[in-house]
């Protein structure tokens, strides 16, 4: 078993929290007590988790817990076709507005398709029915957007991660620009060695594209 | 009563069964959901769809892997939908992250510092790929076992390790730089 720095500082968390193996905590022990690097490693580490700790989240809402179970069961048991859609509390002035609207959009309905029917022309109704998905919007905007909306920092941190995000980000960014080009906008000496290899590879071979 | 008679029992048509399950996870899923997302609107709409997802799928479930586990896997994907969203809404600058305050405290001092300390460890937290993420959230705060996270993630127990060890350091370094040294 490798005993270096690095192979110690992997476990130096889980050694912290006494969650390993009696041997391995012994080993880790015995390494740090001989060594300066990692035993300021650890110490680093403990003022880490005093901090996490100290401001780990722990406020709700008053009763909120209480109410998970009846609003779940307030969906599950409506008839199915509407179980998916949220528990909406509208303020007030929604329902007259919301009818206003669609009454009035009643009417626009109706009288293009009095004028189509009366030209012969393609039913308007059906077509607004068929509206784009959101998802292929986004993508659309995306490539278009001007470079400077990219949030280099989410750029990276997609890239790495992998999500359907990322594919637009970086097939936005292979189309619009070169790497070197975008490389210096992103944090790059903030990233592990692995990870800019990620990305240079995502980047360079459109894998994702 | 352990929780595969619970699955056993509403496979077979008994309704309390599930609310039982839900009362025995409702906030181990909230909290992971909460400290994933950092704010309670998102982690409540994880909790809502993680559990009706979990309705729908019961009823074909097999005891591969335990309850628990999957229902983990459940809120951690829903969680990763939720955090997709948030991210998308940033990208376009819809949006900006919502920042909550932390637990008061008598001295209005304390109470500053706590709040402050809150945010920088959301931001830290934040700037995390969303893989480091998940495994720190379910490492550090929820102490699952690499074997559990393993399962819930479906990845090996050495890339969470290291996994973890980098959401560390970064999270370290975010600090050691937020403070200027």
């Amino acid at each position: 078993m490798p005993t270096g720095h690095e192979h110690i500082e992997l476990r130096l968390a889980d050694f912290l929290a006494r969650d390993l193996p009696r041997e391995e905590m012994a080993e880790i022990q015995s390494h740090i007590d001989s060594c300066p690097a990692c035993k300021e490693r650890l110490e680093s580490l403990k003022n880490l988790t005093v901090l996490l700790d100290r401001s780990k989240i722990t406020d709700v809402p008053e009763g909120y817990f209480g109410t998970i179970l009846p609003r779940l069961r307030k969906s599950l048991d409506r008839p199915r076709g509407n179980r998916w859609l949220p528990d909406l509390r509208w303020p007030e002035f929604v329902p007259p507005v919301a009818a206003a609207i669609v009454i009035a959009g009643l009417l626009s309905v109706l009288s293009v398709r009095l004028s189509h029917d009366a030209s012969g022309q393609p039913d308007a109704v059906s077509q607004d029915l068929e509206a784009e998905d959101p998802t292929d919007v986004f993508f659309r905007e995306l490539q278009t957007a001007p470079l400077t909306t990219v949030r280099q920092e989410d750029a990276v941190a997609s890239a790495v991660s992998g999500t359907d995000l990322t594919k637009g980000m970086l097939r936005y960014m292979v189309g619009e620009t070169t790497f070197q080009e975008v490389a210096p906008l992103q944090s790059v000496e903030d990233l592990d060695p692995d990870e800019l290899e990620t990305i240079l590879a995502r980047l360079e071979t459109r894998t994702l594209l | 009563m352990t929780d595969l008679e619970l699955v056993d029992r509403f496979q077979k048509g008994d309704e309390s069964a599930f609310n039982e399950l839900v009362l025995r996870y409702k906030e181990k899923v909230y909290w992971t959901a909460r400290r994933f997302l950092q704010n309670h609107d998102d982690a409540d709409e994880v909790v809502q769809q993680s559990f009706l997802k979990a309705y729908v799928g019961l009823k074909n479930f097999r005891s591969d892997s335990g309850v628990f586990t999957w229902l983990y896997r459940i809120a951690v994907n829903t969680a990763l939908n939720v955090l997709r969203k948030q991210r998308t809404k940033e990208f376009f600058r819809l949006d900006e992250l919502t920042r909550e305050s932390s637990p008061e405290s008598d001295r209005p001092d304390e109470q500053y510092e706590r709040k402050e300390e809150r945010a920088l460890i959301d931001e830290a937290v934040h700037q995390l790929p969303e893989k480091q993420r998940a495994v720190f959230v379910l490492r550090y705060y929820d102490q699952l076992s690499y074997e559990e996270i393993a399962v819930i993630l479906k990845t090996s127990v050495g890339g969470l390790k290291a996994n973890y060890f980098h959401a560390m350091r970064k999270i370290e370094e975010y600090v050691r730089r937020a403070h200027g040294s």
